[in-house]
């Protein structure tokens, strides 16, 4: 089974995606209310100017001589204060006539060209003190008299660029806020709406350790069809591998009784017909038990939960080896701490450790020791008799490294072939060396973790 | 002795009871496991060798039932179910052993022996008593080392007495370990086949019991 890695994070994936959004948002929203803003400063700036124009308007008179003259002086305090900005003028093609006492000059210039219009103008200019202006400039005429003159009125644009930057600035800070805010709920809202999916893992992980055979927790409704889908498909696997399992046992059952008694037959037979006949008979013998074996292991691959006692295992099949072993009077002892555990089939541990232990009561002179030892997730099991032992030669032959599920290699009749399948399975190890005992020791590492419930053994 | 033999399949159950016939064993056969299990708990037998996938009732839960009703005899289970689980249950039920499908009809025999000289407590194939010696691997009987020409049956009668040695066997529990259930009961047979016997170990071996029955003792 090879799986890719995960294609990054939803968690990750739904905070970018809904910060950049809500940035965009914001920034969007920004711009919009600092416009409409710098819209609303720039009217109430005309506002004054056009005010302070109709003033000086309406103060404008002529005299006799057709002088103009001026009834009162505006009094607004901006307009006086020394290159505030805040200027007017009133002006003709020959002379500024009158000007705000902040332009402060003797010999007044006028700040503009000559409009010919009498439509009200907004221009922006620099003035005497280098400020950047903004001001409103028209002509009055007066028919009757036949005469005119030119106002012009103006105001300091840094004015208007203070009061925009100000708002600016406030309004990034309560964005910045909002912006927070959003940050938070997001967090709290992928918490919330992830806590089902890691329910949901922790549920399977459950299922892994053998504390539950099914998903069993309340999940909403995106993910109900998935937990569906999930409880029946760990149904089925199991369903599956027991109908497999029995029907290989029916197979097995139904071919050895034949060739139980054709064998028992044999001896009646005339010597070469029989020869013939045990010849196949045995192939035929050694197939069914291989590839029945084999069988029943491959269905138990792909099993989600799988884990199961090891010391329960040892005891139950040390008690049958101390029957099957009786008249051998063998001293056959085991250690391992109650809660070691093998992640995988019981059925393949049974046949794994029982052809193992087997072989080592056959050969055993007086006793066969068991060592069980669980570090993280490795569990190694050492089984020592004291028997002759294998040679350092046909050691190395007993096991092929990296023989996998291989149909030509002919069964070495002490079952070591399906040890060595059923090892490769679980990607674990088996090595052979010479027991302190005497005999041959045996070390297998296999996939372990801790069983927690003592009942899940079985 | 007397074996009884559980097998559903006819042409095995055959040759093994022939095979057991062979080796001094009255041998009944049954097919079917309720009348097993009936039988098992009715009649006395030295042996049972029981097949697990029988029809009517399974063969584990035959010896289940025979366990508990206190039923001691030795059982071999013989079977193709062949994991370690299998097995493991089997001899959790109360088998005493375990052999697996296909066997060797001389397995099987060897097993068979060891389990009924385990049941008397006997470690070797030959049993002693006093000058008679009796080797349950061969079948041979020999007297002051001389070789016994014994009919089946007699070997059987005793085969069964020497595993018990200094008891009291009373004529009928001797037909029912020495005859199948299909033969004729008469004490008198009983009689004339220890009297055969007798003239060939001499009389001293097997003393009558009025009222009782044989014992067989060493003589000395």
């Amino acid at each position: 089974m090879t799986q890719s890695k995960p294609v990054g994070s939803l968690k990750k994936q739904l905070l970018l995606t809904t910060f950049a959004c809500s940035s965009v948002t914001l920034v969007v929203v920004a711009l919009i209310l600092i416009g409409l803003f710098n819209a609303h400063i720039v009217k109430r700036f005309d506002e004054v100017l056009i005010d302070q124009m109709h003033d000086l308007v309406a103060a404008a008179e002529f005299d006799d001589k057709q002088q103009l003259l001026l009834a009162w002086r505006s009094s607004t305090p901006k307009f006086n204060e020394p290159f505030s900005g805040w200027y007017w003028q009133i002006y003709d093609e020959q002379e500024v006539m009158y000007q705000s006492d902040s332009l402060y000059s003797g010999d007044p210039i006028r700040l503009t060209q000559i409009q010919d219009d009498e439509t009200l103008k907004y221009i922006e200019f620099t003035g005497p003190a280098g400020q950047a202006l903004r001001a409103i400039v028209q002509k009055i005429s007066f028919p009757a008299l036949d005469s005119h003159f030119h106002v012009l009125v103006s105001g300091p644009v840094a004015n208007i660029t203070n009061d925009v930057w100000q708002f600016t600035w406030q309004l990034a800070c309560a964005l910045t806020l909002v912006a927070f805010g959003f940050l938070i709920a997001i967090f709290v809202q992928l918490k919330v709406a992830m806590q089902p999916l890691s329910r949901f893992s922790t549920a399977i992980k459950a299922i892994r350790d053998g504390q539950a055979n099914n998903i069993n927790i309340d999940v909403p409704s995106e993910l109900y069809d998935i937990r569906g889908e999930i409880n029946n498909l760990l149904l089925h696997n199991s369903a599956i591998l027991e109908r497999s399992r029995l029907q290989a046992a029916n197979l097995a059952h139904a071919l050895k009784n034949p060739i139980s008694v054709l064998q028992n037959q044999l001896p009646t037979l005339p010597a070469d017909q029989a020869q013939l006949l045990d010849e196949q008979l045995q192939k035929l013998k050694q197939c069914t038990h291989t590839h029945l074996a084999r069988a029943r292991l491959a269905g138990s691959v792909n099993q989600l939960a799988a884990l199961c006692n090891v010391s329960d295992t040892l005891s139950e099949l040390l008690f049958s080896m101390e029957l099957l072993y009786k008249s051998r009077n063998l001293t056959l002892r085991f250690s391992s701490a109650p809660q070691n555990g093998f992640r995988g089939d019981q059925h393949d541990l049974d046949e794994l450790l029982g052809n193992i232990i087997d072989n080592a009561c056959k050969w055993a002179r007086n006793q066969v020791l068991i060592n069980v030892v669980l570090n993280e997730h490795t569990l190694t099991i050492n089984i020592e008799d004291d028997g002759p032992g294998i040679a350092q030669q046909s050691r190395q032959k007993a096991f092929k490294a990296g023989q996998r599920l291989d149909e030509t290699t002919q069964g070495t009749g002490l079952g070591l072939n399906i040890v060595q399948d059923i090892v490769t399975l679980y990607n674990g190890s088996i090595n052979l060396y010479r027991s302190s005992l005497g005999g041959l020791g045996v070390v297998l590492t296999l996939p372990g973790s801790t069983v927690t419930t003592m009942d899940t053994g079985e | 002795m007397r074996a009884l033999v559980v097998e559903d399949d006819q042409q095995a159950a055959q040759q093994i009871s022939d095979a057991l016939n062979k080796h001094g064993f009255a041998v009944d056969v049954s097919h079917d496991g309720n009348d097993a299990w009936f039988i098992g708990d009715t009649e006395e037998y030295d042996i049972a060798i029981l097949d697990l996938g029988l029809p009517g009732r399974d063969g584990l839960s035959v010896l289940t039932d025979w366990r508990r009703g206190g039923n001691k005899m030795p059982v071999l289970v013989l079977t193709a179910r062949d994991t370690w689980r299998e097995k493991v249950n089997g001899l959790r039920a109360g088998a005493d052993d375990y052999l697996i499908k296909p066997f060797e009809m001389e397995e099987l025999l060897a097993r068979v022996e060891a389990l009924v000289r385990r049941a008397h407590g006997h470690a070797s194939s030959v049993i002693a008593c006093g000058s008679l010696e009796l080797d349950t691997a061969s079948q041979r009987a020999t007297l002051y080392g001389r070789h016994l020409d014994l009919s089946a049956l007699e070997y059987r009668l005793l085969a069964y007495m020497i595993n018990r040695v200094g008891q009291v066997v009373s004529k009928a529990t001797l037909t029912e370990h020495l005859y199948q259930m299909d033969f004729e009961h008469n004490s008198n047979v009983i009689e004339v086949l220890v009297n055969r016997v007798r003239k060939k170990l001499g009389t001293e071996h097997i003393q009558t019991r009025r009222g009782q029955g044989y014992v067989i003792n060493d003589a000395e």
